[in-house]
Order: structure tokens, then sequence, then C-alpha cells
């Protein structure tokens, strides 16, 4: 017998707080399809995904059916191409992101992420291909997802690595100018990028995992901040120390949902089940967002002081109530602040409230980075290189994810408005203070070495 | 023998003391019950065994006998051994329907009909009114074989056609929601 309160908690929590189960993520190896024939691979690959992942629709809807519960994105995950591709040359992994992209257009699913190298320590030639490639990948295809591990805290920064994404995201940007450079929504650059990721762009399924898995990720900033304000009603005293018991207990619920559908989907299509990643993923909708969270705790404009504070507060608690409600915690787990995708943030950087340098202050307490933002389409290679490379040190030296999803909007100066639709919604072009001072540094290239890990101050 | 004992009266402390001491009393022993209180009326059913096999007829005068004249309304049977525990098989899954809107006459008569038409028992049924809005929650019996996918969509359409929210979602949701106990070691 289940309590009646229980059960219109949880509808309410469903139907009136926006929370769904943003993406369930199929990560298939490809490690054995590769071939010394491209036909072959392309092939192989294509018909690989579409027997893994066939089942992946019906199953959703069956579950949606079942539990009432709206699963918003079915993804896939690959193998890094860079390893799956390694030898083709540049035109062999354009054929691949095709094939891939083929393979998801055949299955319905929106994102198709993979298109990856991992260069944390060095570049192999391959590495390089795929990403001098990205330009053309992603511009000539509508779902593939790519990203580059660019820095580890075992292996440091690799600043090469990350000038030659810079250069590459301007060409995307320029190819992709006609919508606002959307093809950098599609890109992703990490410090400890994780295997089992369900979110993209930087979703791919790591050379440690099984050949198939499914990993989930939830949503539910409305219900977090619906929850706030109804104990803020109930006692307008609630101390800080009250909001994060708040925060636990809602987080529980929402990951178990988690938990419970991604293990009953994982059974229902033959994968095994990977884990639930913990992020509240918002969406460009109102009542479904990070940054309201934030004000629902009191912080009026989001950037102000105190913004850090309270983002670090809600991710600790976030990750506290999920860790007991799954048994298989991971990916990313923690707060998204993805700009253009949440709408208390992205009016926040209308309003002139939030900069650069604050975003990347709040991205030292929560996941995942400078994630979606927009800047000039003017700004040059270095400029973006080092922006990146900052935010990489910070998930290098304190041992987390970090990552950049940057979009160089050409034509387009700082406060004018992009729109990119959908769930990637739209925001205001972010001022980049100090460009081009950073060149020399930039330029000296090579890899900034593994941090010590001791002595922690 | 187990007998299946109800009784309804206005609440007040005590009627479940009465009752306890009238089995007691009798040498019988209680197996299992359930009580409930709407709009301050008390009911409750008890199924209890008795050691000399009383006849219906002395268990009601007996538990009577604790209240007022006329306070309390009691009926009571003898449960046949060969009667099933459950009007619905153990392969049956369990889904609740939660039904919000203005209040109407007629919607649960109209949704019990499409249910019982499909072979779905209602196990648990909960209503209340609050401000012209009425709440029901259902926790049904669901025959296997019938599919979710049109259940929901039937019952959504149904509820609609009273001008009411329907939402069809199996019970493990909620225990998910609000249990401590693991998913991946149902029963710990």
């Amino acid at each position: 017998m289940v309590r009646t309160e229980d059960i219109l908690a949880t509808i309410r929590m469903i139907h009136e707080e926006n929370f769904d189960v943003r993406t369930v993520t199929m990560g298939i190896s490809l490690l054995d399809c590769r071939s010394e024939d491209i036909g072959k691979l392309c092939r192989r690959i294509y018909e690989r995904i579409l027997s893994r992942a066939g089942k992946l629709r019906d199953a959703c809807e069956a579950l949606t059916a079942k539990y009432g519960v709206p699963i918003v994105n079915r993804r896939i995950a690959v193998t890094p191409i860079s390893l799956i591709a390694a030898g083709h040359g540049h035109e062999g992994f354009l054929k691949v992101a095709h094939a891939l992209d083929d393979a998801a257009c055949e299955l319905g699913v929106d994102l198709i992420g993979g298109y990856t190298a991992l260069v944390h320590k060095g570049m192999t030639p391959d590495d390089k291909t795929l990403i001098r490639s990205l330009p053309e990948a992603l511009s000539e295809t509508e779902r593939v997802c790519a990203s580059v591990n660019a820095a580890s805290t075992a292996a440091g920064i690799n600043m090469d690595a990350i000038l030659l994404v810079s250069q590459m995201l301007l060409e995307l940007a320029h190819r992709t100018a006609e919508r606002d450079g959307f093809g950098c929504a599609k890109f992703v650059v990490f410090a400890n990028a994780p295997e089992d990721n369900p979110f993209m762009a930087g979703a791919f399924n790591g050379v440690g995992e099984a050949e198939c898995v499914v990993n989930v990720g939830v949503s539910g900033p409305g219900v977090v901040k619906g929850a706030i304000e109804r104990s803020k009603e109930m006692n307008p005293d609630l101390s800080l120390g009250d909001i994060a018991e708040v925060i636990k207990t809602t987080a529980f619920r929402l990951t178990r949902i988690g938990e419970l559908i991604g293990r009953e989907l994982a059974h229902m299509v033959g994968a095994k089940f990977g884990i639930v990643d913990l992020s509240l993923a918002p969406s460009p909708k109102v009542g479904d967002s990070v940054g309201e969270i934030l004000q629902a705790m009191g912080i009026e404009a989001i950037g102000a002081p105190g913004s850090t504070a309270a983002l670090a507060l809600l991710t600790d608690a976030v990750k506290k109530g999920g860790l007991f409600a799954s048994s298989a915690v991971g990916g990313l787990s923690g707060a998204f602040v993805p700009v253009s995708e949440d709408i208390g943030l992205s009016a926040a950087v209308s309003a002139g409230h939030l900069t650069i340098e604050k975003l990347e202050a709040m991205t030292s307490v929560c996941s995942v980075g400078l994630d979606m933002i927009a800047v000039p389409g003017d700004v040059d290679a270095e400029t973006l290189a080092a922006l990146i490379a900052d935010e990489l040190a910070i998930g290098v030296v304190n041992h987390k994810t970090t990552a950049v999803r940057i979009i160089p909007v050409p034509g387009k100066k700082a406060g004018e408005g992009v729109v990119f639709g959908g769930l990637f919604g739209g925001t205001t072009v972010m001022d980049v203070r100090n460009a081009g001072c950073s060149h020399r540094f930039v330029r000296h290239g090579g890899r900034i070495p593994a941090p010590l890990t001791s002595l922690h101050n | 023998m187990e007998y299946i004992v109800t009784v309804m009266a206005h609440d007040r402390p005590g009627i479940v003391a009465g009752i306890g001491r009238a089995i007691y009393e009798m040498g019988g022993n209680v197996e299992e019950l359930s009580q409930t209180v709407v709009r301050g009326y008390f009911t409750i059913i008890v199924c209890a065994t008795f050691p000399h096999s009383p006849s219906c007829e002395e268990v009601k005068g007996a538990i009577e006998s604790t209240g007022a004249p006329g306070e309390l309304d009691v009926a009571v049977r003898i449960r046949k051994p060969d009667e099933p525990l459950s009007a619905t098989p153990p392969s049956y899954d369990h889904f609740i329907l939660t039904l919000f809107g203005r209040d109407r006459p007629g919607v649960i008569y109209h949704m019990a009909s499409y249910l019982a038409s499909h072979g779905i028992n209602i196990t648990d049924l909960y209503g209340r009114t609050s401000d012209g809005e009425f709440t029901i929650v259902l926790e049904l019996s669901v025959p296997p074989e019938l599919d979710p996918r049109k259940l929901k969509h039937d019952l959504e359409e149904l509820g609609r056609s009273f001008g009411m929210s329907a939402h069809f979602q199996h019970e493990n949701l909620f225990r998910a929601t609000h249990d401590l106990r693991s998913l991946a070691m149902p029963g710990v």
C-alpha cells in the first residue's frame, strides 16, 4: 500500500514541475567493427548500432506508458571514433561520421555521440585527423556529436590539442554561420572526461565499458525549486542547512526514478545497466532551470556574490541525496549550468549579471563547465584556447570533470542575441574581456604537467 | 473457521477496544484487519478465528453489545475455506490510477465500469473533495495481457470526458520515490 500523499507528491513532480528522464543513452562498443575496408567498416558500424539499439524506441514508449514519466531523448554513444577509424585518413573519418548520422536518423534518435579523441597526454596522427575533420563532420551531419578529452589530472593539459581544437571550432562556426555557429553546440572539450556520461555533446562509450550499456540522465530543476519554495512557504526562517536537506530528499526521489527506468530499460533491450547521472539537467522552459533554483535560494541576480556558494550547496546536496538512491552513480553527476539551455542563466547573461569570469568560478563547484556559451565570432583561436585551458585547469587541479562547449557566433558582437532552438535554447553573446592578451602563453604549446596530488591547499 | 466481521458507526474513541474485547472474551483471535474513517464515520473489516465455532449471530450480538443500542452496524460472515484470498491471480500487475478535476456525479461509476469490463480489479480506493476539486486514487490489479499503453490512453480519454485529468502509472514508480528499499534487490 502506497500512501496517497506520496502518490500525489510524485504526480506533482512529473506533471507540474517538469520532471522527466532527460535521456537514456545506449553505449555501444564498435571495437570489433574495425576493418581495413572503409566501406565494410561503415556498414558494420551502421548495422551494429541498428541491431543493438533497434528495440530502444519501443522499450522507451512502453516504459513511458507504464510509469507516465516522459523519456525526452533516446541517444547513442559509441566507442571513440579515433580508435575505430584509425588509419582511414580524413575522408575515412568523414565517411564514419556520415554512417553514424545515418544510423541515428534511421533509429529516430536526436543525437549520437562518440566522434571523439582522447588526447590528454598526446595526439596520434589519427587523433589529429579526427580533430581536423570536425568542421566538416559536424557541419555536414545533423545528429553527430563530438568530443575531445584534452586534459586529465593524471596527465596534465595538452595545450597543443587545445589550440588545434580552437582553430577547428572557429572554422566549424564559420561553416555553420547561417545557424549562428550551431555546429559548435555539438562539440565539447573535456578535462577528465567520464566514459559513461549519458549527456550530449560529450557522451561516448569508453573502452572500459561493456559492449552494450544503458546510462540514464534525469532532469528535475523544477522539482527542486518547487520543493525549496514550498518549504520556505511553510517556514520562512529556513536555514541553508535546512534547504540542503530539502534538496537531498528531492534528489533522492528524482534519482530513484532514473534508476527504476534505467534498470528496466536495460533489461528490456538486452543491455547492461550502466549508471544514473545525478546532474539536474535544465531545459529552456520556465520552471526547468538551475538558475531559478539559485533564485529560490535567495540569489536575486544570478552571478551576484553568493552564486558560487549557492551552487556549491546545491551540487553537494544533489550528490548526497542521489548517491543513496542509486547503486550505480556515474557520468557527470553535479548540476549543469548550460547557459543557452537554462532560461534563468540565459536571462542573467542578457541582463549583464553573469559574466564569463563569474560563470567560470561557479563551474569550479558544479559540473560541467563553460557550457553553451556564445562569444563574439571574431574571437581569435589563441584566446579561445586560453579560455578552454582555464576551465580545464579547474578540472585537472580539483580532480573533477570540467568541459567547454563554446559557440563563437560569426558576425555577432557581445550583447547580441542568438537562438539555437529546441533543447539548445538561446542566449546573448558574452563579452570575452582581455581578448588577445594570452597569445604568447598559448603559443608556448606543449603540455602543462599533471598537478601534485598531495599538499591540498 | 475464519469469520469476516464488518462494523460501521459514527467514530468515537473506544470502538476498536470494544470489538477487540468481544472477540477476546469469546476466545477468538484477530488474523487480519483494516480500519478507516470517512467524514467522521468509522468502518472496520476484521478476520477472526474462534476455537468453538460460534454462530454468526452470536458474534454479531457480542460485538453490538459493546456499543450503545443501535450504535454499531455489524455484519458477520463465515469465510469458506476454498474462497481465494485475492480476487485476481498473483500474475496481475499493480497500477495506480489518479484522477483530478471538478467534482461531477458519475465519475467513479464510469471509471469503475471501464475497469470492470477489462477484468481490472480495484484493490484500494481513496477519494476526497477539497475546494470543489475531486481527487481519486485507485490501486488496480491489472491482467498481464492488457497493454498499459492502451489502458493509459483510454483512461486519460475517459477522464477528459468528465473534465478530469487521469494518470495511470505502475506502482513501482511510487515505491521508488518513497520507499528506501533497494530497487536492485527487491525485498531488502
